[in-house]
């Protein structure tokens, strides 16, 4: 009798984080998921970026996290400029010209920042742009080979 | 066919159920035995899963982490794109002397270099010698993907002379393939951390049965009774697994428990069918036993004297004797009845309804025997008496009167003597009387004379006027027998002389004797 209330109490408990855990999850996810799209800009998604580089040898991947997060790891060739240093000069320093193709990502779909460097790039003039969303986590899930200092 | 006693008949089937019961608890407890067993066999087996599947996680994840760090070194990448041998193989050779090699997180065996179509190129100098592939399968496989899939890392155990290796092969070039490098590790080290894992010994076999690891306090050949063996071994189809994980949990004390309760399960069992016996036996005696020898103990009784036939017997038990019981007391009722129908017959003389010869003689000797111990009361006398004109009477008017003569005469002979002595008719017209504690004569004497007065008068039988005397002898103990054949005899030989002497009565005397 004891053991099956403990029991009883243990599941209400658990559902009880549950519940906390999935509103927790739709608040956040309303207020930070960045957009299912940019205008003008191509979204791609991991095996995309592999075929992607096979068409366009040049391709200029632009990592937009803070260098925090990018001690987990990388993409190959990646070049870092965090957001908040993204401006028309300091893009001009790794996109040669404006109709280079350039592709941002940040850490995920819950990360801003690729989103915000975009921007900042569609406003500097930059024609050729492509978003990986799914950012470095899908890049790690899908087993792909990354680049850890 | 054997008889048995109700009582070892019964025994034996309460023992026999006794020993049912026992087997069925053993049977019982075997099943029971297996069945705990399986269950903490199953439950054991998922737990050793759970922990190889994370070693071999583990292992993959290290495998893969050194691979991921040699393509991206730029010292390997430019002398991997420059076909540089001898800088590549010593760049390599390096990895094994690195910490994480040394320490023995990773037992490295091998380092391989493909192109990008999956021709070696170069390898360590280090490590397994081998020629080909180690685990061409994997080459195989990898073959066989295109697009970016060819960027995934793939994982393979095989067999490389008997031991176990894994092969991991990661892509060189992190977004345009260069080729593969081809990680190959003995896992065996990280594998036999399960023992300390799940804290109990391991061994690990391959595929060929061949052992390749054993913990040091594996548990000898002699003390494995109360060792469960689990394997584990990931299985690739239907070939044995080239891994194969025997953990030895030491399962003494649930073996010990479990035959705690064996025990005591049988000495219950064996407690309870003593019990059984015992109530049993109990009830047995007091309804069927007991009752049985107070039915046999009155039988016995009844055939060796009849006076038992009077008593009633009492049965306690069970209905069925008591019913027993009751009808043997009707039975014997019955008996008792006809027996003293058929005693008085015996005894009885028919015609007059007095004693006869037989009863006589019968108390005759009874007061013979009786008077020879108890000196006091020695003394008493025999009369014989024979009727004077009997055999006349029968000739003359017929059996039929003389019948009715005799009847007549027993009837006064009665009148004459007191309730106590016995009167019988021994035979024809002839009556004697035995006359108990008379020591004088004198009595005698009045007796005789009353029954003479008694005879005198005439009877009248059917109309018919008939006077018959009576001669009487009379013999006394001890002085004229001292057995009731000599007194008889005595009394006789005096009958004898009154009769011809037309004497009322004589007293025998030793002279009459001779006159015969």
């Amino acid at each position: 009798m004891k053991s099956l209330s403990a029991s009883a109490s243990v599941k209400f408990i658990k559902l009880f984080v549950y519940f906390c855990y999935f509103v927790s999850l739709n608040i956040s996810a309303a207020e930070t998921k960045s957009p299912d799209f940019i205008e003008g800009v191509e979204k791609v998604s991991a095996e995309g970026i592999i075929n992607l580089i096979e068409q366009i040898d040049e391709l200029i991947i632009i990592d937009s996290r803070i260098q925090g997060d990018r001690h987990k790891g990388y993409l190959e060739s990646s070049v870092s400029l965090p957001d908040a240093e993204t401006n028309c000069q300091s893009l001009s320093k790794v996109i040669p010209r404006y109709d280079s193709a350039a592709l941002f990502y940040c850490n995920g779909i819950k990360c801003g920042r690729s989103v915000v460097a975009i921007d900042i790039a569609k406003k500097c003039g930059y024609t050729k742009l492509y978003w990986f969303r799914g950012g470095f986590d899908a890049w790690m899930k899908k087993g792909f080979p990354f680049i850890k200092r | 066919m054997k008889s048995y006693s109700m009582k070892s008949s019964l025994l034996i089937t309460i023992i026999v159920m006794g020993l049912l019961s026992v087997g069925f608890t053993l049977f019982t407890g075997e099943i029971y035995l297996q069945q705990t067993l399986d269950n903490r066999r199953q439950t054991f087996t998922e737990v050793v899963e759970l922990e190889v599947h994370n070693l071999w996680d583990n292992l993959k994840l290290e495998a893969k982490s050194l691979g991921l760090s040699v393509q991206s070194n730029k010292e390997f990448r430019t002398a991997f794109l420059q076909r540089n041998k001898q800088t590549v193989e010593m760049q390599l050779n390096e990895y094994f002397d690195r910490a994480f090699v040394t320490l023995g997180i990773l037992n490295l065996k091998k380092i391989i270099v493909y192109d990008k179509s999956l021709s070696k190129v170069f390898q360590s100098s280090t490590g397994d010698e081998v020629d080909g592939d180690i685990c061409s399968s994997t080459i195989v496989s990898a073959k066989t993907r295109s697009g970016p899939d060819r960027f995934k890392t793939l994982h393979k155990v095989c067999e490389f002379k008997g031991q176990i290796r894994l092969v991991t092969l990661v892509p060189v070039g992190g977004l345009r393939l260069k080729g593969y490098l081809s990680i190959v590790v003995d896992p065996l080290n990280n594998l036999s951390k399960s023992e300390e894992g799940l804290g109990i010994p391991v061994m690990i076999k391959n595929a060929q049965d061949m052992e390749l690891f054993r913990s040091a306090n594996w548990p000898e050949k002699d003390h494995m009774e109360n060792i469960m063996l689990v394997h584990y071994g990931n299985r690739a189809g239907n070939k044995k697994p080239i891994a194969n994980f025997y953990f030895a949990s030491d399962v003494a004390l649930l073996n010990k428990n479990l035959a705690a309760t064996r025990i005591s399960l049988v000495s219950f069992v064996i407690i309870s069918t003593l019990f059984a016996t015992l109530v049993a036996l109990s009830l047995f005696r007091k309804t069927i036993i007991n009752p049985l020898d107070k039915i046999n103990t009155y039988m016995d009784e009844i055939r060796n004297d009849k006076k038992h036939l009077r008593e009633e017997l009492e049965v306690t038990g069970s209905k069925e004797l008591v019913n027993m019981a009751n009808q043997l007391n009707g039975l014997s009722d019955e008996l008792s009845h006809l027996y003293n129908e058929l005693e008085e017959k015996a005894f009885t003389d028919s015609l007059t309804g007095i004693p006869n010869r037989a009863l006589l003689f019968d108390r005759l000797e009874q007061v013979t025997l009786l008077a020879k111990r108890d000196k006091s009361r020695s003394e008493f006398m025999i009369m014989m008496m024979d009727l004077n004109k009997f055999k006349v009477v029968n000739d003359e008017l017929g059996h039929h009167i003389g019948d009715g003569l005799l009847t007549a005469v027993a009837g006064r002979l009665k009148q004459a003597l007191r309730e106590s002595d016995t009167v019988a008719r021994i035979g024809g017209d002839e009556f004697a009387i035995i006359l108990y504690a008379v020591n004088e004569k004198e009595i005698a004497i009045s007796v005789a004379e009353k029954i003479t007065a008694l005879m005198d008068k005439n009877f009248n039988i059917e109309g018919h006027e008939i006077d018959v005397g009576m001669s009487i002898g009379i013999a006394r103990f001890p002085y004229d027998g001292n057995s009731s054949e000599e007194l008889m005899h005595s009394a006789d030989i005096a009958m004898y002389h009154s009769k011809r002497n037309k004497l009322s009565y004589i007293f025998y005397d030793g002279k009459l004797a001779g006159k015969e």
